[in-house]
């Protein structure tokens, strides 16, 4: 006689246990992109134990097994430098655990852990990956582990077909849910987080522009952040999007002053702001992460709207959160604006005491060659022109205290940040108030999607100075690349310098349907990031407003009610747990009719005892109702009246001169 | 074939001239001899058992014995015994009363179990045994059992297993009034027994039993019948409920029913109308109710018609 197991503690079958196995498979594939791969060689690993265990030896690991194995792995990541806690270490340790969890999964409750965990793994998955193709791993992970815990409860029953379809069938009957969680589940903040600052920080411009830092992102096909206007765009040559402006030099890296980067000063403390003049230009922002807190806007900004977003008196606009999310704000710049007076401008004539002697002489003699500030600053831009400088994404490194000099003189070779740096140095050897402005030159149109899509590698530095009261551009790569205005790097490049170009640019050029293909796919991944991961709830409740009129607190409730009570009837009904009346088959529905005219059958009363009771009662209809009962009667008893439509017929006409 | 629905007219206008007015009674007792079961008749003396019994079995050239059950009556001498016949020099078989083709065994009660046993093996084998030798009894073979109610003095209440095996129990009540006036008048009443016909012969009879499997029952009307007999389980109402045999006899009986009726299918009526005479004897209350009343309970909670 066989012992009782209670039902969690029985061994799974076989087939079971693969498909365990498989959709462990399915889980960690995905995650191998982002976490150290050789957690992949774990798989094999646990694979192997599989594969004893499937072939016949059905014991568990032993505990010392286990123990020793977490505390290789654990070892392994750390030496992989997951050491910090981070969401990376966090996540490559959940991962490992879900791995060697296979060593032991064996019982019914192993295998429910198993499939629990799975569902988990793939809510941090979309940490990683929140592009449309996460989305689609994501469902497809969903699907596996649905899968897996359809198979543990199916134990002996388990078929591959049935388990597909009874899987898929639940998700799309989950789809309303998903919607209603879409629409209206609040976005909370987390309650607690793991750091993620390490990631994302690669990219982007930073807030200080060492004369190497634009290029490096020169490399990168990333998109930065892409835009939308209303109305006509600016021109191309107009697409200068600023970001940070760099008011500090020390002789040889541009930085944000302290008092621009404090950003518990905004906005109280402002000073006046530049007051836009006429041609305005609207336009909504969709930014990655950054990590930093500017925003970007086309010159110049004068006004933001988006969650703690302010425009700043120096040009730019920041948020006072750092930007870890992506990030959507509506701009409005003017293509002139009228300056307030600036009462800080000492602060961008100040030089460093030492360094780039020779440029300093060399600025300094021209200046007083030159009449006016303007006139130097064009011999200076003419300077570049007339010289053999050349603009190439592989400067040398010019690592001296006196690199812009080295830079002017013997080098010759630099990229947008080596110009505008040494400009603007040279502005201020002749006390001409200058700044570096860190952002995006230029961008490419989408027409499928109708915005524009700025890349990395469209980074850019240039000059601004404080000429004739107000704060102007100049872009010293426009003296020594003019293609460079007009066309992005990637298609200047190509143009000019093809070697230059970075591999992942230079992958499918002059390829037509391919390039159709990656513009509507750019163009997919921004509709995806506006109107799926950017739904806020004020979105919604703007939406919701916008088409009902204010919406009050218990309003909201009711109405969020109704949804789910609706919600719950349709699922109840669909899975059989609720039985909608149904429309009854004669002769029933006659019976049903007579006993709303004239009061209800008892309990126990056949039908022609209550057709008898009821012509007791109407004498007048006693021929009428004898009939009806007599009809009913052999409709509902007699099997071989009972399909015969002329008798229901006549029971309905009956009925009907009976009720008159 | 004989019309069924004429013999029962003529059966029922005959049968009124003997037992009157009670026609209800007759009819049900027609349907279980149709359905070849026994009966059971419940009532006080001297209301018309025999008279019944006797009429039934003129009206349907059935052989008819009769056995008063007494405290002293032996299974011998119902089933017959063993007698020694000098002339053979040998032991022969001398039937008893119950080979017949209607037994009418009166005050049933009074006997004791043993003989009382006697009679119910032969109801239920339909042949006796004596001395090792079989002997069946003839077709058809019908038993209708009178008995006192049990609160007289003297008697051996027979035990639940055993009424299980009467078909039907049935109790006639006292006459109405027009009826009993019939029968002080003498224009009514056994005397006219000499007077009937019967209606038909013991094979016509066998021909219509045959009928009775024939006819139609919807799931409508099964479904019926399978609620009274779990309500009459599980409503809590009833201490001992319908065995599968009462319910195998409650279907059995509503078909003899409809036929009676002049139908070949069943109409929930039918099962009404013989469920209290089915069912009274073989279900018993929490507590020492009057079965009637606890049938039709059970008929008023079930619907009729499936929710």
């Amino acid at each position: 006689m066989t012992q009782f197991v209670p039902i969690m503690h029985r061994v799974m079958p076989l087939p079971v246990l693969w498909v365990l196995l498989l959709v462990q498979g399915v889980m960690v594939v995905p995650f191998l992109f982002y976490l150290p791969p050789w957690l992949g060689v774990v798989f094999v690993l646990v694979l192997i134990w599989r594969w004893r265990v499937t072939h016949g030896d059905m014991r568990k690991a032993p505990r010392s097994l286990i123990v020793l194995a977490m505390l290789v792995g654990i070892g392994g990541l750390l030496l992989s430098g997951l050491r910090a806690y981070n969401l990376d270490s966090a996540v490559a340790l959940c991962v490992l655990g879900y791995l060697l969890k296979s060593l032991e999964v064996m019982r019914r409750r192993d295998g429910i852990f198993q499939a629990y965990l799975g569902y988990f793994l793939t809510g941090i998955f979309l940490l990683y990956n929140y592009t449309p193709v996460g989305a689609l791993v994501a469902i497809a992970m969903v699907l596996a582990n649905t899968l897996a815990l359809h198979a543990v409860t199916a134990d002996q029953t388990f078929c591959w077909k049935r388990g597909t379809k009874l899987s898929l069938a639940l998700m799309v009957a989950a789809v309303p849910i998903m919607i209603a969680g879409f629409l209206f589940f609040p976005r909370l903040p987390p309650l607690w987080s793991i750091p993620n600052d390490e990631r994302g920080a690669q990219t982007g411009m930073s807030d200080e522009v060492d004369p190497g830092s634009v290029a490096s992102l020169a490399q990168s096909t990333e998109p930065a952040f892409r835009v939308q206007f209303e109305g006509d765009p600016p021109p191309r040559q107009q697409w200068y999007w600023r970001g940070t402006t760099l008011g500090e030099f020390n002789g040889r890296v541009w930085r944000a002053r302290f008092r621009d980067r404090n950003r518990f000063q905004w906005p109280r403390g402002q000073l006046p702001l530049a007051q836009p003049g006429a041609e305005q230009f609207e336009y909504s922002v969709l930014l990655e992460a950054t990590q930093q807190h500017w925003l970007y806007f086309l010159d110049w900004p004068t006004q933001v709207r988006g969650q703690e977003a302010y425009v700043l008196p120096d040009g730019r606009a920041a948020r006072r959160n750092s930007l870890s999310q992506t990030y959507r704000y509506e701009a409005q710049s003017a293509a002139s604006v009228t300056w307030p007076n600036e009462t800080a401008l000492q602060w961008y004539q100040r030089l460093p005491e030492q360094g780039n002697e020779a440029l300093r002489q060399w600025g300094l003699e021209l200046r007083q060659n030159a009449g006016s500030d303007a006139a130097y600053i064009d011999a200076i831009l003419n300077h570049i022109r007339t010289e053999p400088f050349r603009y190439t994404l592989q400067p040398p490194q010019y690592l001296s205290a006196d690199s812009l000099s080295d830079f002017w003189f013997d080098g010759r070779l630099g990229f947008c940040s080596h110009y505008a740096s040494a400009v603007a140095y040279l502005a201020r050897v002749a006390g001409i108030p200058s700044r570096l402005v860190g952002g995006y030159l230029g961008g490419t149109y989408n027409q499928s999607g109708d915005f524009i899509q700025v890349r990395q590698m469209e980074a850019h530095a240039w000059v601004e100075l404080w000429l004739n009261g107000q704060w102007q551009r100049v872009d010293p790569t426009a003296a020594v690349a003019p293609g460079r205005i007009d066309l992005n790097l990637d298609d200047w490049l190509s143009e000019d310098n093809p070697s230059d170009l970075p591999f992942g640019a230079r992958f499918g050029r002059n390829l037509g349907p391919f390039n159709d293909l990656r513009f509507w796919w750019d163009s997919v991944q921004y509709q995806w990031q506006v109107s799926i991961l950017n739904y806020q709830q004020s979105n919604a409740l703007g939406l919701l407003e916008a088409r009902f009129g204010r919406i009050n607190p218990w309003h909201a409730a009711a109405s969020m009610a109704v949804f789910l009570g609706v919600l719950g009837l349709l699922m109840a009904w669909f899975t059989g747990l609720l039985q909608l009346p149904r429309r009854q088959p004669e002769p029933w529905a006659s019976l049903r009719r007579v006993e709303r005219q004239y009061g209800n059958r008892h309990t126990g009363e056949t039908v022609s005892d209550f057709m008898t009771r009821l012509a007791y009662e109407h004498p007048g209809q006693r021929e009428a109702l004898a009939r009806l009962a007599q009809l009913i009667d052999t409709l509902a008893y007699d099997p071989q009246a009972m399909l015969d439509a002329s008798r229901r017929r006549d029971l309905k006409q009956r009925v009907e001169a009976c009720l008159k | 074939m004989t019309d069924i629905a004429t013999v029962t007219q003529q059966l029922l206008a005959q049968a009124g001239k003997v037992v009157s007015g009670k026609d209800e009674v007759v009819r049900l007792a027609w349907v279980a001899i149709l359905s070849d079961g026994h009966v059971l008749l419940e009532d006080l003396p001297g209301v018309g058992k025999t008279s019944l019994a006797q009429t039934l079995g003129r009206l349907l050239s059935l052989d008819y014995q009769r056995v008063q059950f007494t405290s002293d009556l032996l299974p011998a001498d119902v089933i017959g015994a063993q007698v020694y016949r000098r002339d053979q020099e040998a032991f022969q078989f001398h039937p008893g009363p119950v080979f017949t083709q209607l037994l009418l065994a009166d005050e049933l009660n009074r006997a004791t179990p043993k003989a009382q046993s006697a009679l119910l093996e032969a109801m239920e084998e339909g042949q006796v045994s004596s001395d090792g030798v079989t002997h069946a009894l003839p077709v058809p073979f019908h038993v209708i059992a009178t008995q006192n109610p049990q609160s007289q003095a003297g008697t051996y209440p027979l035990p639940e297993s055993q009424l299980d095996r009467f078909f039907m129990r049935l109790s006639l009540g006292y006459p109405d009034l027009e009826s009993e006036k019939g029968l002080l008048s003498g224009t009514r009443g056994r005397s006219l027994l000499a007077e009937l016909k019967p209606v038909l012969t013991a094979d016509q009879l066998q021909a219509l039993k045959a009928e009775v499997e024939t006819v139609k029952v919807s799931d409508a009307v099964l479904s019926y019948v399978m609620r009274l007999v779990h309500s009459s389980r599980e409503s809590g109402l009833c201490r001992l409920g319908l065995s599968p045999r009462g319910a195998l006899a409650l279907m059995t009986a509503a078909r003899a029913m409809a036929l009676v009726e002049g139908r070949r299918y069943v109409m929930p009526d039918d099962v009404q109308r013989v469920f209290p005479a089915v069912a009274g004897h073989r279900i018993q209350g929490q507590r020492e109710h009057d079965t009637a009343v606890l049938v039709q309970q059970l008929l008023d909670e079930v619907d009729v018609i499936a929710a």
